[in-house]
Parts: structure tokens; C-alpha cells; sequence
């Protein structure tokens, strides 16, 4: 069993990637074996930084030839180093997985030697974890960029979700902090993953074998100039094209450490706030990048992104609580998916009034500018008198609420991120 | 007022119901609560176990709403902690007969808003332990989980791990209710108990819980404390029976 210092090591080199996600898949145990997934994912601890713990997330190795000035693992950072080995792994994943402590493993890993070097390593691990450990929870590999693309390839038949992180939002500010990658090194392979998986879903015979929870990505937030429209014109298209499950934001935090390159101060975790709320009004709402950044490419920091869309375009306001169809629902300040959704089951029966939605716990505060209820209004009609009563709607909710980091992905999740 | 008093369990609570209709004396509040303290103006009638009396109200209940799944549901809210949960569910059928359908999508209507809140609690708290369960490793390899939730999940709460532990025995222990569900690799069964368990744990069982013990300390950010947020998550309630809270 691997001891309690390289453990340390290993995942506080480890914690910085945010996704912690265990959602996706659908993985059922085998007559021999041990664990499955559960589609929504579970999250089995909270640490007092609000994030959950549902991943055993550990590198196999801190040890790094690359010297990525964002990276608290970049070579030439002075910090304790270490290695385990795939059994090491393996057994402890098994271990924390019987005591329920975790939903699964999150591998990734430093570059040691190699690239094909260290993902030889990852896939020998994820192999043996399911063939001779009888492992069948959730797995989510790290991608090693550059590495053999048959070994990333048949990583996919194993594990249940793969990532490899873009890191910077552009090219550009790639090649200045991280000049051993290289876009295409990144994209290519999320590219092959994503073909394949459409392949194997085409053909019934691999269903659900290859990759069931899909892709993620991440990227640093504030390390580079790029705007808030840039970002969510790239979480666009991965989204669209690559059909990834997911985009993660990290705002970016300086590691003790100064170069002209990079800003001094912590990203305001406003600026990840908002984006995340943009990027649920992407993947949900029905929103397309376009309509939700301002002139200069920023997203309004006054108000949540919807509320901003809504009072640029007052003109389609108020709608009909009880004709609406649902893809307008969702767009009423306030209201969010479980919400509308609820509305469309209620009015099949009966006709809502104000009082309905209040007992129906539909939070009025910023939709009832911007609603009536058979043709009764009970909002302003003064815009700017609606923009006060906004920003103190605003100024009132906790926005750290939402997905600072990864919130739980339940099914409930979808609840947290109702804007 | 007219208070019917039942057996907290599924059966009496249908009886209730069944005498409810039978004897055309619709109660105010029908309770299996120990602490309900009737008034002098309440008339309580106690309502004793009838199998056959439940399994029609049961049937009553399909017919209606052409599904099985209202009478689960029912079944599911009556494993509440709450003293109004018969009341509720109570409601809730009357809903159903009056209107002779089903009556789940009617989201303004106070009785359903009520039963889905019951329910929701139920469904949401089984979700939670399906994460924050801790097991021990017993010297005897068999897994020991204690824990002390809301409601009376341990019987909807045991099937998850049996699907994941397979041919791994375990006892989930609910030590407030003294209800335990006990795996033995193959079926699971469900008992109430008060008879004292000696559990001795395995050889490396406290060597692994330093072990995550140090991991969840490892994977916090420490420069970004959330407090709010993990309570909001984790409530300290459940902590106590959590080992990475208790080393």
C-alpha cells in the first residue's frame, strides 16, 4: 500500500484540476466484480474549500519535464516529488472504493520521461484495475498530450470518461506559457476520441464500452487577456463540435512565483461565476454565445447573464405564464429548467395565477417584471426602476452558491445553476 | 376534531385510510406518532392492522391513477421522520379519489405540494448516503456501516450496495432506529434489533482511514475556504459517523 507522504504528494499536485465529476456513466458490475457507476454521480465528502470529493483524484507521478508557467507541477518549481507505482494505485483505489470514501478514480499524471512513457503507465493502471482488480466504478483518465494516439485510443475502452485540458483559451497565450504543448497536441486527440466514440455508438455491437461519460475539458481564466466572449465562443464550439460533456473554468491563482508573463492577482471569482452561469445558459437554456456577451466581448458583471440578456430585449417581455412555450420560460429572469418545467406540467390543469407560483415555490423576485399571469402584471413598468430591483435581487443571493468549483453533479445539480 | 391513530408502517397506515372511507368519518389527522397529544374537544379512534383492508385501498389507488408507482411513492413518503406524514399522504389520496386520475403533475395543488416535499426529503437524503456511508473492514471481512439518518431509508438505501459490493457481505446499522440490513453476499435482509453488536475491525482498517483522513486533507485548497458551502452540502449532523470528521 502506498504511504501516507507520497499520498499527500501525489494529490495536492493532483487538486488543482477541477473537475471532480463522477456523472455520465452507467457501468454495471460484473458477476465477479466490485463497484458500478451511477448515472447522476455521488458525491461522498465536501472539504472545507465547498468542493466535493467523489473521485479518488491522484497523479501517478509530480515529476514533469515541462516547465508550463501557470503549473504548480512545472519543473522548475521547488516541491516535494514522488511516484507510485499502477498496483499502488490500484489497491488503494479498491481500498477507499469497499469503504465507500469514493465513487472512483480520477488518474492523471505528470510527464516523467515521456509522453508515451507516462501514458503506457495510465493505461497499464486503468487495465489492470478492470481486468485483474475486477474494478467496475467510475474511472476518468487524464489524456498525456502528444502521447501514441492507439494508447489514447484504447484507454477509451476502459475508462468511463477522458479529458484533455485546452489549459489556455487561445494559440497565442500557449505558446507564451506553455510553449511544450501545442494546440493541435490537445485538440487532435480530443478530435480522434470524439469520432471514435460516434463510431462505436453507430455500431451496437460496443455500446457503452467506449468512453460512456464522454469528454471534459478545462481551462485557466485570467492567465491570459483573452475576453469572456472569446472563452464562450471556444466552450461553444467543443460543446457543438466535439461533443464534449463538459467545460470547466479555472480562475486563475499565482503559485508563489512572479514572471512578467502572468498577472499578479487572483482572478476575481466573479469573473468564473459569471462564466459558468453563461456556460449553463449555453448547454440548457438554449443560448447561443452571441446573444449574451456585451459590445466589448465581457459579460455584464451587474447582473447574471440572463437577467442582462433580458433587459436589452424588454421589448419581448412580459410573457404569459400560461401560454409561453417552455424555450421562452427559461429565458424569465429567475426562473430556471426545473422551474419551467414545472409551470408546463401545472397549467396543463389548471390556469396559474400569482398564488399558484408562490406556493409552488417559483421564486418571483426577478420574474414578476418580466411575467403575467392570465394578463395580471405585477412587476414595474419603469426600466430603470426594474434594473434597481434587480441588482438588489442580485446583491441579496449568495452568488457563491453556484459551481465555484465543481458542484455536485446530481441530478439535482441542475438546480444550482438555475439562473 | 377526529384523530385516527395507526401502526407506522405502510399497512396501518392504508387501514386508516380503508376504515376513513368505510365508516364515512374522514378524520382531521390520521397519526402513528407516540408523542401526539390529543385535546379534550378530539375524538381519537385507534385503527388496527388489516392486510386485507390495505391491499384494497392499494388497488383503489392503481385504478384511479392507472399506475403502480402512486402506491410506491406512498409507500416511499410513509418512511418519513415527519408526525404529519400520514396526514399528508391522507390528503394526497383524497386528492386522487376526488379527481380520478392522477394527480402528480398537479404542482399548484397543496396536497401534492406537500406529498412531493415529504417525498423529495426521502429521495434526497437516500441519495446523500449513498455517499457520505462510511464501511469499516471487520477482522471477519464482512463491511460495518453505522449511521444515523432522518428518516427510515435503510431499507431503500441497502439494494445500492449490494449491487456494488456483489459478493462482499455488509451490515448498514441505523443506530437511532435500531434497524439494520444485513448482506450476506446474496439477498438482503432487513430487522429491527436492539441486541449489542461487537464489532473488531480488520488490521489495516485504521491504517486506511489515516490514510483518507490525509487525503481529504491533502485535497483542499486551503487558500480558498468555503465553509458556507460545505455546510450547505455536508450538514454536521451527519459528520459524526463520517471518519475523515472523527480522527
Amino acid at each position: 500500500m502506498i504511504d501516507i507522504d507520497r499520498l499527500k504528494i501525489l494529490t495536492e499536485s493532483a487538486k488543482y484540476d477541477v473537475s471532480c465529476s463522477s456523472s455520465g456513466s452507467n457501468r454495471k458490475n460484473t458477476c465477479n466484480g466490485v463497484g458500478n457507476a451511477a448515472y447522476g454521480g455521488i458525491c461522498h465528502s465536501f472539504t472545507p474549500d465547498g468542493r466535493c470529493i467523489s473521485l479518488l483524484k491522484i497523479l501517478m507521478s509530480n515529476k514533469c519535464i515541462y516547465d508550463c508557467l501557470y503549473c504548480v507541477n512545472r519543473r522548475s518549481n521547488d516541491i516535494p516529488r514522488a511516484t507510485a507505482t499502477p498496483d499502488e494505485i490500484c489497491e488503494l483505489t479498491m481500498s477507499f472504493y469497499k469503504r465507500n470514501y469514493i465513487e472512483g478514480l480520477f488518474l492523471s499524471s505528470s510527464v516523467e520521461y515521456s509522453p508515451d512513457k507516462t501514458m503506457e503507465l495510465l493505461l497499464e493502471t486503468v487495465i489492470k484495475l478492470r481486468k485483474v482488480y475486477g474494478f467496475n466504478g467510475y474511472i476518468h483518465l487524464k489524456g498525456i498530450p502528444n502521447a501514441d494516439r492507439m494508447m489514447i485510443l484504447r484507454a477509451g475502452n476502459y475508462v468511463d470518461r477522458m479529458s484533455f485540458n485546452i489549459e489556455l483559451p487561445s494559440e497565442k497565450s500557449l505558446k507564451l506559457l506553455a510553449p511544450q504543448k501545442s494546440k493541435d497536441s490537445i485538440i487532435k486527440p480530443m478530435k480522434m476520441l470524439s469520432d471514435d466514440a460516434y463510431n462505436y455508438k453507430a455500431n451496437s455491437k460496443y455500446k457503452h464500452s467506449f468512453l460512456p461519460a464522454g469528454q471534459t475539458t478545462q481551462m485557466i481564466v485570467g492567465a491570459s487577456p483573452e475576453t469572456d466572449g472569446h472563452i464562450l465562443k471556444l466552450t461553444e464550439s467543443l460543446y457543438r463540435q466535439f461533443k464534449l460533456k463538459r467545460v470547466y473554468y479555472s480562475s486563475y491563482v499565482p503559485v508563489n512565483f512572479k514572471t512578467p508573463y502572468l498577472p499578479v492577482e487572483n482572478t476575481r471569482l466573479l469573473r468564473e461565476h459569471r462564466l459558468y452561469q453563461a456556460d449553463w445558459l449555453l448547454r440548457f437554456y438554449g443560448f447561443n454565445s452571441d446573444e449574451i456577451v456585451d459590445d466589448n466581448g465581457f459579460l455584464e458583471e451587474k447582473y447574471d447573464p440572463k437577467c442582462a440578456w433580458a433587459l436589452k430585449h424588454l421589448e419581448l417581455f412580459p410573457v404569459e405564464i400560461n401560454t409561453a412555450p417552455i424555450e421562452m420560460l427559461v429565458r424569465i429572469p429567475g426562473v430556471g429548467i426545473k422551474s419551467a418545467y414545472r409551470i408546463a406540467a401545472a397549467r396543463k390543469y389548471t390556469n396559474l395565477s400569482f398564488d399558484d407560483l408562490k406556493r409552488m415555490k417559483i421564486v418571483l423576485k426577478r420574474a414578476k417584471h418580466f411575467v403575467t399571469c392570465n394578463g395580471k402584471f405585477q412587476g414595474s413598468d419603469n426600466d430603470s426602476v426594474i434594473k434597481t430591483m434587480l441588482l438588489l435581487a442580485e446583491t441579496n443571493e449568495n452568488y457563491t452558491q453556484m459551481s465555484m468549483f465543481s458542484t455536485p453533479e446530481i441530478t439535482k445539480s441542475v438546480i444550482t445553476g438555475e439562473i | 376534531m377526529k384523530v385516527f391513530t395507526c401502526e407506522d408502517c405502510a399497512v396501518g397506515f392504508f387501514s386508516a385510510v380503508f376504515k376513513a372511507y368505510e365508516s364515512k368519518i374522514m378524520p382531521d389527522i390520521i397519526t402513528s406518532s407516540k408523542t401526539y397529544q390529543p385535546s379534550f374537544t378530539t375524538e381519537v379512534i385507534g385503527v388496527i392492522n388489516n392486510e386485507v383492508n390495505a391491499k384494497r385501498v392499494e388497488n383503489a389507488i392503481i385504478k384511479y391513477t392507472g399506475f403502480t408507482s402512486e402506491v410506491k411513492n406512498i409507500r416511499l413518503a410513509l418512511l418519513s421522520s415527519s408526525s404529519l406524514k400520514e396526514t399528508i399522504c391522507y390528503n394526497y389520496i383524497k386528492l386522487i379519489v376526488e379527481k380520478k386520475q392522477r394527480v402528480d403533475k398537479m404542482l399548484n395543488e397543496i396536497a401534492v405540494i406537500e406529498f412531493n416535499e415529504l417525498k423529495d426529503k426521502i429521495t434526497y437524503e437516500k441519495h446523500r448516503m449513498t455517499g457520505f456511508l462510511r464501511f469499516h473492514e471487520t477482522d471477519k471481512g464482512v463491511l460495518y456501516a453505522h449511521y444515523e439518518p432522518d428518516n427510515n431509508i435503510t431499507e431503500i438505501l441497502a439494494p445500492h450496495f449490494a449491487k456494488r459490493l456483489n459478493n462482499i457481505p455488509f451490515i448498514i446499522h441505523d443506530v437511532k432506529r435500531n434497524v439494520l440490513a444485513l448482506y450476506n453476499g446474496k439477498e438482503i435482509r432487513t430487522i429491527k434489533s436492539d441486541t449489542p453488536l461487537y464489532i473488531y475491525f480488520s488490521e489495516q482498517e485504521e491504517s486506511m482511514q489515516k490514510l483518507w483522513k490525509k487525503y481529504f486533507d491533502s485535497v483542499n485548497i486551503k487558500e480558498r475556504p468555503h465553509l458556507k458551502q460545505q455546510d450547505g452540502y455536508l450538514p454536521r449532523r451527519y459528520r459524526k459517523h463520517m471518519s475523515e470528521f472523527s480522527l
